[in-house]
């Protein structure tokens, strides 16, 4: 019945669509990668709590710690960056976010609750409130 | 040509059709090798909401949904079934909207790419809540993806669309 109404493959606007999520998208990873150097901080969270803070800097050598025992959630930190060694999660997207060295970064276990932030990282502003 | 009854055999089946076909793409889709970006997938059973969504409206889309968080849950427990649900809903609904709209506005690419986007958003949601703010990172890199997948979808489903409602006239 509708033949003639029938949807085409692309248009304009979807172009359109595209360009801004794209846009979008890129202007994140611009902030994300802002502040650069300086000093770093690993926050290990469980369950929404902190569970293991201290600075990269005071890292000495390879250091490892397991948080999770149920899933064996190993995290290995270098002086140069985090990353989570092994999981015993069915996904994975933990280890497979590779090394994280940069403020902002994140490394995230869902089944486990686990994550690995870096914070820090001496920009101009820290934090702007109000 | 449509016939106004209180029980739609033909939507039944189909829609049934559509829900078993989103467990099949899933299952393929859990064989594929890993997108470079963690945590994301091709997206091949929102291929089967999209088509439910798109015939059907509201209710193909969420029964095809519902089936398909089902089947995340049983197989993957209940982080992923969560997280399935969150996303295709949000997913499912976004992708109503739009062809809802108009239908010269959005194409079948554009509609699939904001379900695509919209399913990474819904996902990203359900885990900040679980997680808090370092889920956050991978947001772009999600709508990225999203933007290839959902366009993968998108054009499947132009050339899927018309064939079968093409076919419709003559069932």
């Amino acid at each position: 019945m509708n033949n003639n109404k029938e949807r085409k493959k692309v248009t304009v606007l979807d172009f359109v669509l595209i360009a801004v999520l794209v846009c979008t998208a890129l202007f994140i990873i611009l902030q994300q990668n802002k502040s650069d150097g300086g000093e770093l901080e690993v926050v290990v969270k469980k369950n929404s709590e902190v569970v293991f803070n201290r600075s990269l800097s005071d890292i000495s050598g390879v250091t490892e710690i397991c948080v999770d025992e149920e899933f064996n959630v190993i995290i290995c930190m270098e002086p140069d960056g985090v990353y989570v060694k092994s999981s015993d999660c069915s996904d994975k997207v933990c280890v497979n976010t590779g090394k994280i060295t940069k403020s902002g970064q994140a490394a995230v276990c869902l089944p486990a609750h686990v994550s690995v932030e870096l914070k820090g990282g001496k920009s101009e502003v820290d934090v702007v409130v109000g | 040509m449509k016939k106004k009854s209180g029980f739609n055999v033909k939507m039944f089946s189909q829609t049934a059709m559509l829900s078993a076909l989103t467990i099949v793409l899933s299952f393929l889709e859990g064989m594929l090798p890993e997108l470079p970006v963690p945590g994301a997938k091709l997206g091949l059973a929102n291929l089967a909401v999209m088509t439910a969504t798109d015939l059907f409206g509201l209710t193909g889309g969420l029964s095809t949904t519902l089936v398909k968080s089902f089947f995340a849950l049983v197989t993957r427990g209940p982080v992923a079934g969560f997280m399935s649900l969150c996303g295709s809903l949000l997913s499912m609904f976004v992708m109503w909207l739009f062809m809802r709209y108009d239908r010269k506005k959005f194409g079948y690419v554009g509609i699939g790419v904001m379900g695509a986007v919209s399913h990474n958003m819904g996902q990203l949601c359900a885990s900040f809540a679980m997680m808090g703010s370092a889920v956050l990172f991978y947001s772009p890199f999600l709508i990225l993806i999203a933007v290839f997948t959902g366009a993968f979808t998108g054009i499947v489903n132009s050339i899927l669309l018309p064939i079968i409602r093409k076919s419709e006239k003559y069932a």
